[in-house]
């Protein structure tokens, strides 16, 4: 069961997100998967590659790298890994 | 432009995904239409539950417009 504040903080961001796709330069574009790292391989910093996540009739593609606290790079909707790498169309 | 994967490996645990709906992208499964940001919230702490994540940071960026 997913808490109900933590899923509205995110809707929210994830929208405010969006509305300022409308606004700003061209510099988060979703852009064409290149050179994806290799799953479950790690490193001197962390756990870096593909992995998947299910539920029901949902896969999610997520990637992870280096170590510490948690900061989860929320792609814009429609988007994919790559906003969060700097890869532009 | 920044590589928050990049920026950030050094200091924090940086996870990131490919939204459901991402064109090119890795996910799959349904956008309801009542609801698409509730479902890529659902997605998103998903995989941190997945992950026995409970409290973390986050960033957000958004798709562009098309370019011209």
């Amino acid at each position: 069961m997913i808490d109900s504040n933590r899923r509205t903080i995110l809707t929210t961001g994830a929208a405010a997100a969006a509305a300022a796709a409308t606004t700003a330069p061209q510099v988060f574009a979703q852009a064409p998967q290149a050179g994806a790292p290799q799953a479950g391989a790690r490193t001197a910093s962390g756990r870096q590659g593909r992995i998947l996540y299910e539920k029901g009739n949902v896969r999610i593609r997520y990637a992870e790298i280096g170590s510490g606290f948690p900061l989860l790079a929320m792609p814009g909707g429609g988007s994919t890994r790559a906003s969060a790498s700097g890869r532009a169309r | 432009m920044i590589n928050i994967m990049e920026e950030f490996k050094n200091d924090f645990r940086v996870i990131t995904m490919d939204q459901r709906n991402a064109t090119g992208g890795e996910s799959t499964g349904p956008v309801p239409v009542d609801d698409p940001w509730g479902a890529f919230a659902d997605d998103q702490l998903g995989v941190m539950d997945h992950l026995g994540i409970s409290r973390f940071s986050s960033s957000a960026t958004a798709s562009a417009a098309p370019s011209r």
